[in-house]
């Protein structure tokens, strides 16, 4: 019986993490890496994020033991241009929901420690600024579409 | 203990499917809203011949166009996001085709860096592969890459990152489609879904 328990809250814990702290309420769902050659540089992690709290979320970083360094960036075509540009902070407005996807808003997780294999997952630390920071589990899987 | 379990189980399951309706609602909004952005050349046009390497130290040139319909795209290993999402999109289609009854061996996939400077053939053999044995990563010295991007009209610049001493590299996003004579048949802009790739190949394939 603890057993399946444990089970059920790891489902829970894997399907959706959110923090509160006075007005600001933020939960966090979806995590994943997009799988890539385990030579790559870098890899993209994307989530979605819904503000359902009153006041403005602010993402101003996010952190793991497992990577180098991790950064937001953006990803935007524009004039028939791929650009990717570095994003010191993600606003979602309450009531919002932000999602991160590929040719989007996704994290720039440098360096992994080792190799990422299909199916691996990551913890990382989502910063909130004015709130308690939010443990996320990213799943590598290889794009959905 | 049994009725917290069954409680914690019902809101769990309750969650699950909401979340899993919520992304099967967004994934038919999106590919019902975004098709397709693409061009037939008619007539095909005509490439000047270039001499670049592939991922296997061969010589990849116009000659390699021929007899087959050839997908080419330009991109870097270094990129974490479009890059992979285009490959493995790419994947997808190359893995549809016997279901469409067309011969994968008459269809290339080849990824072209713009990045020749850190993408060498070594760094291209450990990348490309990854996404399907038979992908082809190309690179060359910098003025092959450059004469052969610029005849298909293809810009890409470098860009320092704010957030480190790496950098980016902007890129044109078209995929371009070469037919089996090696002149380019058609010129489509993202985003791209694997279905929607056969379905352009198969147009190709019965005009």
């Amino acid at each position: 019986m603890r057993n399946i328990t444990g089970a059920v809250m790891a489902v829970w814990i894997g399907v959706s993490a959110s923090a509160l702290a006075g007005d600001a309420a933020v939960s966090i769902s979806a995590g994943w890496i997009l799988a890539a050659p385990p030579t790559s540089h870098a890899v993209a992690g994307y989530m979605t994020i819904d503000n359902i709290g009153t006041g403005l979320a602010k993402v101003v970083g996010v952190t793991s033991p497992v990577f180098s360094r991790i950064a937001i960036h953006g990803s935007k075509q524009e004039d028939g241009m791929m650009r990717m540009r570095a994003v010191s902070e993600l606003r979602i407005a309450s009531g919002e929901r932000l999602v991160l996807q590929p040719g989007g808003m996704h994290l720039m997780l440098v360096e992994p420690n080792a190799p990422l294999q299909l199916g691996d997952t990551v913890a990382v630390r989502v910063i909130l600024d004015g709130a308690e920071p939010i443990d996320v589990l990213l799943i590598v899987r290889s794009n959905p579409w | 203990m049994r009725t917290v379990v069954s409680l914690l189980l019902v809101a769990g399951l309750a969650l699950g499917a909401g979340i899993g309706y919520r992304w099967y609602s967004q994934r038919i909004e999106s590919s019902a809203a975004i098709l397709i952005n693409g061009t037939i050349l008619q007539p095909p046009r005509t490439t000047a011949p270039f001499q670049l390497i592939d991922h296997r130290s061969q010589p990849f040139g116009l000659a390699n166009f021929k007899d087959r319909w050839s997908f080419v795209f330009f991109g870097f290993t270094n990129c974490p996001d479009v890059c992979p999402t285009t490959l493995h999109t790419f994947r997808s289609m190359y893995e549809s085709l016997p279901q469409y009854e067309i011969d994968s061996a008459q269809v290339q996939v080849v990824f072209v860096s713009v990045d020749p400077e850190r993408d060498s053939v070594e760094v291209l053999r450990q990348y490309v592969p990854y996404f399907h044995p038979e992908f082809v990563g190309v690179t060359g010295t910098s003025e092959a890459t450059e004469r052969f991007a610029k005849d298909l009209g293809v810009l890409y610049v470098k860009v320092p990152q704010q957030d480190s001493d790496e950098y980016s590299v902007d890129h044109s996003a078209s995929v371009f489609v070469f037919d089996p004579q090696g002149r380019m048949k058609a010129v489509l802009s993202p985003p791209y879904k694997a279905a929607e790739l056969v379905s352009v190949l198969k147009q190709l394939l019965n005009a």
